[in-house]
């Protein structure tokens, strides 16, 4: 069965890009655009990984985070943040609130499909490779 | 006569019926009704206009992503026979219109910012056999300095390997300061051999936020030669003067410290705190004795910073000098430095200073005591 992930991501090219990316890595890939459509999407479904952007409009990236953790269906999904906005207070921030991981914009890809794999798999990659 | 003459005429004769005033109120009504009516229809034309190019963009956005991520999401097992298959198909969008060439290099750059690595690589490798960068020097050629501008915003990004000193160097000194900054910016982060040279023939201004976007260059540029400050430090020009402080903070310059007293003459108050500032951070021993011979001469803002750069550089030969300013200061301000410098200062010893009562108020005794607090953040 793929595991299905969630992409919450205001700009369209990165949106585009890393859906069809996570596809062809046989995700699979829900996507939200805003704050209100990732609470909707995630009310609704389980997932085995989500990817936040901080800057999202109408909900923060933060309060998404609170909200994922206080879901029932997703209280214990890994949730990765993508974001420019890296300072020290924000990293740390975004992992006491219940972020898993953190990853800087401009993102390396392949650094982000391993930490998904890792995330969502229950056999370490080597195994895989 | 013709029909048309004919009611030409019978108008003329119409108007010519009526007194002065109504003529000119007539002609008042007829203007400014023709005058509504152009406005409107140029701001038509220009909705018409935006909303065209509006979908002509989303167009052409929606083509080329699809293309441009297809190509970019096979980026690592990719043969180079398909790689230059990839290539043909854009060229062949770019090959459309001046148009979508332009959507082209905006997408390329606008991926370049937000992905590393291999997809980095691959859209390098895009750019190059696109030839693009021909297309921003083409706009450095043109008369528009918001194409210049945006030619050089694309070189910055894409870092092209042909040289383009020759059209950049004549905007170095640009009265404009968009252009200006745009063409200091595009030097530093092209120029591997002295990035930095453009700062000695420097002859306007680097304004704060000029300032502000080299050093983001600085910081974000990997393997950047570090420049010898040592003449720019005495440049003519006070900007470039403010600006390689900061660097000379950055780097940790410790051969500029005697460039760096010698602006503790500069006739610009911040320009001698900035210096001051360094110094400190440096730990500049050899400039302390020039900070206290100074420091009865200096305004409350240098004054201020020169007790902070001393406590910074805790050399511990200057204890009474900051003693003395706790204890004789009547500004708070003063007062509350001094007394933050010592706490921390070498060979200090509070518990025995705070119990002569005789020489220190309370009111001095509670701000030493706040400053020694670690749990107050000053």
């Amino acid at each position: 069965m793929k595991n299905k992930i969630l992409i919450i991501e205001d700009e369209e090219l990165i949106l585009t890009f890393l859906q069809r990316r996570m596809q062809k890595e046989n995700f699979e890939v829900d996507i939200a655009r805003d704050g209100n459509e990732a609470i909707e999407q995630i009310t609704k479904n389980k997932y085995d990984s989500i990817l936040v952007d901080l800057m999202l409009p109408f909900v923060s990236g933060f309060q998404l985070i609170g909200h994922i953790r206080s879901d029932e269906k997703n209280a214990e999904t890994p949730i990765i943040v993508v974001s420019a906005l890296s300072t020290e207070e924000t990293i740390v921030e975004a992992l006491s609130i219940g972020a898993t991981d953190f990853l800087k914009k401009p993102l390396a890809v392949n650094v982000l499909l391993t930490k998904l794999k890792l995330l969502t798999s229950h056999e370490p990659l080597l195994h895989s490779a | 006569m013709s029909r048309v003459e004919d009611i030409a005429w019978n108008l003329y004769d119409w108007f010519q019926g009526y007194p002065v005033f109504i003529q000119i109120a007539l002609v008042m009504i007829v203007i400014s009704v023709a005058l509504f009516l152009l406005g409107n229809a140029s701001l038509a034309i220009d909705r018409m206009r935006a909303s065209y190019r509006k979908s002509r963009e989303s167009t052409a956005t929606a083509i080329i992503t699809a293309e441009l991520v297809g190509g970019l999401m096979s980026e690592e097992d990719q043969s180079d026979n398909e790689f230059d298959k990839f290539v043909n198909r854009i060229k062949t969008l770019t090959a459309k219109s001046s148009f979508f060439k332009q959507v082209v290099i905006d997408q390329i750059i606008y991926y370049h910012r937000n992905f590393t690595d291999s997809t980095e690589h691959v859209l390098d490798k895009l750019f190059s056999k696109l030839e693009l960068a021909d297309s921003a020097v083409r706009k450095l050629k043109s008369k528009s300095w918001v194409r210049k501008a945006k030619g050089m915003r694309e070189m910055q990004e894409m870092k092209p390997e042909n040289s383009v000193g020759k059209w950049i160097d004549p905007l170095l000194n640009d009265p404009n300061d968009d252009l200006r900054i745009e063409a200091q910016a595009t030097f530093l982060s092209l120029n591997s051999d002295d990035p930095f040279a453009f700062l000695s023939s420097a002859t306007e201004e680097l304004l704060p936020w000029h300032q502000i976007i080299l050093f983001e260059i600085v910081v974000n540029t990997p393997d950047l030669p570090i420049p010898d400050l040592r003449d720019l430090l005495q440049s003519k020009n006070d900007s470039v003067v403010s600006f390689c402080i900061k660097l000379a903070a950055y780097y940790q310059q410790l051969e500029v410290i005697p460039e760096l007293i010698s602006l503790l003459d500069h006739e610009d108050q911040n320009m001698r705190i900035d210096a001051l500032d360094v110094l400190g951070k440096l730990n500049a021993e050899e400039a302390e004795p020039v900070m206290i011979r100074k420091f009865p001469l200096e305004d409350l803002k240098v004054q201020i910073k020169a007790l902070e750069s001393v406590g910074e550089i805790k050399s511990g030969r200057q204890l009474e000098f900051l003693k003395e300013q706790f204890l004789d200061s009547s500004d708070f301000a003063l007062i509350k430095t001094a007394a933050c410098a010592i706490v921390t200062y070498p060979g200090f010893d509070k518990d025995g200073f705070l119990s002569e009562p005789a020489q220190i108020s309370a009111r001095r005794a509670t701000i030493m005591n706040h400053c020694a607090n670690n749990l107050i953040r000053k």
